[in-house]
């Protein structure tokens, strides 16, 4: 029943917000939830086309989402306008910058790939001597991932890797093709693992907020869902200092509102969390919010490679198809260290066609080259780790505002010399590995995507001990606003080369079941 | 077969039969039959089946090099009626599009007739071969600095794209099965 009296205002309903909802609400907090985009009916949000049914051939509308490259002209519409959002940056700098806004955020499209971190990135700094460590270690998260991966049904490969901590999975038993266990014996020559990708299965078509965390949260009767509601500024009660609520705009009618609450949780993704605390003019006693932003490098296709014996459609049953991941495993041992810190990771497959381009041709002798290769191919993704820095921010532009009159976001981010450098290790790593196994490359290159391609923004209201250094404190709890609290990856302090999923959800699981605490204990 | 008559033959054999049923008057009209509530599926046609575009972007030297060029890289793309598509789809492109395949059709026309003494159109595959050496490079991320190398592989994949994602391609036996972006769920507008 709507009311107008509630503990906590989630603004998103994402991954985090999701999460917070979730674990409150079961603990009998009263929250209102405000997301920025609608409630989607997929049933009719959707449908069947021909691409030749599309005005553009599926090329897509030249110009209409120039950072998104993961759109196409199927899903154009699914991402947030470039220009009734837009941001700014350097033209010689850029970031990708991509979004969604409806109700379930970005967790209803995510690749679904569920890893956790460990001490060599939440305790980084221990181990190499750069930047800093988180305020929790790995066994402060532990806990949280147990309860986390079995709502999302995350399925894996138990393998004893102190780099990448097993979890809570539902076993997967199925069996290597020959093409990827000839992979796996030229990894194991070089002690380089490789384990069965750990994904979220989720239940029917979404692994997401949407239908694994929300329906629960409504379900206690505690939860008040607005969607199409673009908050514009949490409020701050003068007289005490504490936050309490937030300024929202109607997205059709722009029409404005105030929701007011006890507790404010942020979790409207990485980058617009960090937007509406600037625009609040809030929490930044440190100087360091909007600092530090990093993702994750990815570089695409950085190697395309052929199995001879599946070419012409000769692959018996059983060579080609499935594939692996190899976590990271450079920089693991002190004393052993290569030219650039920390690491990156493979995310890789075997049975695929090659792109036209990689193929010097054109015509008839094209079409037989890719008739040749159909099913043959082995092609990676490289993910690595991108180094937190202080010069890679963000700020409001004073300049420029979105279609509801709220002041946008300027990105300055660039990668540095660590991870050319590992690109290039990645690369070549990839390379001699499929020689290795009696692979024929292609084509192989070491450029990454430009910074914000990963869709991982991460750090730009770090957790820290240290008020001074950081903005959140190990709890996702402000430093200088208790009653305020920003549980998604904003908070990292480093990103490590693993998707940030299941970190986001389990620090938000953490956070949030404090909240309740410090709530029922009349600290906040 | 020329590319109207080949897209007429398409057109004509699987919707002609219906188009009749639907305008034959007279009781053995199974109309009765259908509930008065069912939205019925009508079928239609694209623009591109029924009517012929208008270039608008390219001179007319161009077009007939894009053409002669359309029909070297991709088998199908003359009757898939890619070269008046691209005509569209440069048009409203960005400039360093429009450019890039200006300059890129100029420089063909300018090589054969340099070479030929004949326009581009008229060169047959292995004289155009000549001066398509550059699709014969090994890959590389990084684009080549010379324009027209650069205009060849973009168009190399443009060409091939619309070829398979025509409404013609998706007809042959090849085409409208697993391969290319035949089918996808698109989404509508947000509300």
């Amino acid at each position: 029943m709507p009311t107008k009296d509630y503990d906590v205002l989630i603004i998103g309903s994402g991954a985090s917000g999701g999460m917070a909802a979730y674990a409150l609400t079961k603990l009998g907090v009263k929250c209102l939830m405000l997301d920025a985009g609608p409630l989607v009916d997929f049933n009719r949000a959707r449908g069947p086309k021909a691409v030749y049914e599309l005005p553009y051939r599926g090329f897509g509308k030249p110009g209409k989402l120039p950072h998104v490259v993961q759109a196409n002209e199927f899903n154009a519409n699914q991402w947030v306008d470039e220009k009734e959002v837009p941001y700014t940056h350097d033209p010689k700098s850029p970031f990708n910058w991509v979004r969604v806004r409806m109700v379930g955020g970005k967790s209803l499209f995510w690749a679904r790939m569920s890893f956790r971190l460990s001490d060599y990135e939440l305790k980084g700094a221990d181990h190499d001597g750069y930047g800093e460590n988180w305020p929790i270690s790995y066994s402060d998260l532990a806990p949280f991932y147990d309860r986390v991966e079995p709502i999302f049904r995350v399925s894996g490969r138990k393998e004893g890797l102190k780099q990448l901590p097993d979890g809570v999975f539902l076993e997967d038993n199925s069996p290597w093709s020959e093409s990827m266990n000839q992979f796996i014996a030229a990894a194991k020559k070089r002690d380089i693992p490789v384990t069965k990708m750990r994904r979220a299965t989720g239940r029917g078509q979404f692994a997401s907020s949407f239908n694994l965390l929300l329906p629960d949260a409504i379900e206690t009767g505690n939860l008040t869902i607005v969607p199409n509601a673009v908050v514009r500024d949490i409020t701050v009660d003068k007289n005490t200092g504490l936050v309490n609520g937030a300024n929202f705009l109607d997205r059709h009618s722009r029409r404005e509102m105030h929701a007011k609450a006890r507790v404010v949780v942020v979790g409207a993704s990485c980058l617009e969390s960090t937007r509406i605390l600037l625009n609040s003019r809030i929490a930044n006693s440190s100087g360091v919010l909007g600092h530090y932003l990093h993702d994750q490098t990815y570089i695409t296709q950085g190697v395309q490679a052929i199995v001879p014996a599946a070419k012409d459609g000769k692959a018996p049953r059983g060579m080609m198809g499935g594939g692996g991941y190899v976590p990271r495993f450079v920089n693991l041992k002190k004393g052993n260290e290569e030219d650039f810190i920390r690491g990156y990771a493979f995310d890789f497959s075997t049975g695929g066609t090659p792109d036209a381009k990689y193929i010097p041709a054109y015509g008839e002798e094209l079409e037989k080259a890719l008739a040749s290769y159909r099913g043959a191919g082995v092609s990676v993704t490289i993910m690595g780790e991108v180094l937190p820095r202080h010069e890679n921010f963000v700020a409001i532009d004073k300049n420029v505002v979105d279609a509801w009159g709220i002041p946008a976001l300027h990105i300055q981010a660039k990668y540095s010399d660590n991870e050319f450098k590992m690109a290039k290790h990645a690369m070549n790593t990839f390379d001699e590995l499929c020689r290795s196994a009696g692979f024929e490359v292609l084509a192989k290159h070491d450029q990454m995507s430009p910074p914000g391609y990963s869709i991982h923004e991460l750090g730009t209201c770090r957790m820290g001990n240290n008020p001074k250094t950081s903005v959140l404190n190990k709890w996702n709890q402000s430093h200088d606003i208790k009653n305020l609290f920003v549980v998604d990856g904003s908070s990292f302090v480093t990103g490590g080369y693993q998707n940030p999923t299941m970190t986001i959800l389990s620090l938000s699981l953490r956070a949030s079941e404090y909240l309740a605490e410090q709530l029922r204990a009349g600290n906040v | 077969m020329k590319r109207r008559n080949f897209v007429r033959a398409l057109v004509a054999a699987p919707v002609a039969p219906s188009l009749v049923a639907q305008q034959t008057p007279g009781p053995a009209a199974p109309a009765a039959a259908r509930p008065v509530e069912e939205s019925p599926k009508l079928e239609v046609a694209t623009p591109d089946e029924t009517s012929d575009p208008l270039p608008r972007f390219f001179t007319e030297a161009q077009m007939s090099t894009l053409r002669r060029l359309c029909d070297l890289l991709t088998p199908g793309a003359l009757s898939a009626g890619v070269p008046e598509f691209l005509d569209f789809l440069v048009g409203e492109s960005a400039a360093e599009k429009q450019q890039l395949y200006r300059t890129g059709l100029d420089a063909l026309n300018a090589g054969a007739k340099r070479n030929y003494a004949q326009a581009f159109a008229n060169l047959d595959a292995a004289q155009a071969g000549g001066l398509l050496l550059p699709l014969h490079a090994v890959w590389t991320y990084e684009e080549p600095s010379e324009p027209l190398a650069r205009f060849l592989l973009a168009a190399k994949i443009d060409v091939r794209t619309a070829t398979m994602n025509s409404k013609e391609y998706s007809a042959t036996s090849s085409g409208g099965g697993r391969r290319g972006g035949a089918n996808g769920l698109y989404w509508y507008p947000l509300d």
